[in-house]
């Protein structure tokens, strides 16, 4: 078993969570097994590829496990280690015990929709911030996280259909309207 | 189910173009050359795009010069060889074929299930060649698949908790092929929920005049394949919602070769796709 996960990926305990994934990361790629196929060292990387997925899975858990759990306070709404949860990227603990909350107020709805959109499941996530905006419509939390997704969504669909534009068009548009602008006496662009 | 995920060839430059060929031609060559050409026909260029992003990644380069029936007896033609992405893409299709020949044996009606009940136990030893080159891919995709029948049977109104079985699929092949880009496998759960949700659309007036499982149906309370203006716009935003996650993932990723093809893919070729299916405008069969 391993002492010390911190040890194991070479992080100290204060590392932030990003400093621990880029760590498992990159230990990741250098014992990966690909890398040791007909090497006699291969039994060696795998060993440590175990012992680098335990500290990973380790050092996850206990982070998890800072915010207060779900098992303590069953039935009543702890919204505020659900974000945390959230915040640190453990959405099925997060879906557990938001599953267990028997009274569900707009918080909620916008919580679980947060924790379905994770999981990418989009249409369920709409339907419940959507339900979140309508029990709250004054809370702006809610309305932007609707929002956003519907900013989301328009600048992939602006791209697809302005197909064919490139940097150049953009530039002899620009150039274009700046003469048209010098014509008449004004000037768009200062330097052309 | 596939055949969907395609370029948008107007906006490809024509090296890019000759290049994808290349890659599709490669896959078609290693299926060939692993299985037997007899398994060439279940190639799609779905797999071409996962054997790109898989090479993306990679140095590899090499290209042959080969005969081809399709290119007649004097020409040969650019075949993609030896890279890892077409040698995995070739086992995955493989292993997606023959469970989707198995899905098809239980679901159609009698001469469809018996056609493909056949093809399965012709196609049976590549199956089990394929498993044990990923056997963990395998494993995952009969899992899936299982739960998919499961849900299909008790019906219900969600339409991501099906395509999440899907999507589950698809981001699993990715984080076989590639285990140290969990960004991949995530974009690649995307399209995989887009082709779900994409091809039920497509299936939706054979789907209700055969009184088959869709999950558009207990969605909307659909009685005819017409989705009202509300419904409409709800199922559009969430399939480009898909397509602009996995865009934005695919954005954030510092790909070697090929960024502009895979961005025609995702960004253009998708988009386009989209358009043409909820038009009912889509064409399966369509060569690039």
């Amino acid at each position: 078993m391993i002492q010390d996960p911190y040890k194991v990926l070479g992080v100290t305990r204060d590392a932030s969570d990003d400093a621990i994934k880029q760590a498992y990361r990159e230990l990741a790629r250098k014992y990966h097994p690909d890398n040791y196929t007909n090497n006699p060292l291969s039994d060696l990387a795998q060993e440590k590829m175990k012992e680098i997925n335990q500290a990973y899975d380790i050092i996850v858990k206990e982070r998890a496990g800072h915010a207060p759990s779900g098992g303590q306070y069953a039935g009543t709404a702890n919204y505020a280690g659900i974000r945390r949860l959230i915040e640190m990227g453990n959405i099925i603990e997060a879906e557990r015990q938001l599953s267990a909350i028997t009274d569900r107020g707009a918080e909620w709805y916008y919580l679980y929709g947060t924790v379905l959109y994770r999981k990418g499941w989009f249409d369920a996530a709409r339907q419940n911030i959507e339900k979140a905006c309508e029990m709250a419509p004054s809370n702006l939390e809610y309305r932007n996280a609707l929002n956003r997704m519907a900013n989301m969504n328009m600048g992939y669909r602006t791209y697809g259909q302005n197909t064919g534009m490139s940097g150049c068009d953009v530039c002899s548009g620009l150039i274009c309207a700046d003469c048209c602008c010098e014509c008449m006496g004004g000037d768009l662009i200062a330097c052309c | 189910m596939f055949g969907y995920v395609r370029p948008l060839k107007g906006e490809l430059k024509v090296r890019e173009f000759e290049r994808f060929k290349s890659v599709y031609c490669g896959l078609c060559h290693e299926i060939g050359r692993k299985y037997g050409k007899i398994y060439s026909g279940i190639l799609n260029y779905d797999l071409a795009f996962l054997a790109l992003t898989i090479d993306a990644f990679s140095q590899e380069d090499r290209c042959e010069y080969k005969k081809c029936i399709s290119s007649g007896p004097f020409r040969k033609k650019c075949v993609r060889c030896g890279s890892r992405g077409i040698a995995l893409s070739a086992d995955i299709s493989v292993i997606l074929t023959y469970n989707k020949l198995l899905d098809t044996a239980a679901d159609e009606g009698f001469f469809r299930a018996a056609a493909s009940r056949l093809l399965a136990f012709f196609m049976k030893r590549a199956y089990n060649k394929a498993s044990a080159m990923m056997p963990d891919f395998r494993r995952h995709t009969e899992k899936c698949l299982a739960e998919l029948s499961e849900i299909e049977k008790s019906g219900g109104v969600s339409i991501d908790r099906p395509a999440d079985c899907f999507a589950s699929i698809m981001s699993e092949a990715m984080r076989q092929a590639l285990f140290d880009f969990p960004e991949l496998a995530r974009m690649f759960y995307h399209i995989g929920r887009w082709i779900y949700l994409v091809d039920a659309y497509d299936d939706l007036p054979e789907d209700i005049k055969k009184k088959r499982y869709n999950p558009l149906i207990g969605r909307f309370s659909l009685k005819t394949p017409e989705l009202s203006d509300t419904d409409m716009e709800s199922f559009r935003f969430t399939l480009y919602h898909s397509l602009a996650a996995a865009s934005e993932l695919l954005d954030k990723l510092h790909i070697g070769q090929d960024r502009t093809i895979l961005e025609n893919v995702v960004c253009l070729g998708l988009f386009k796709v989209t358009e043409d299916v909820l038009n009912r405008a889509w064409k399966r069969d369509d060569r690039l």
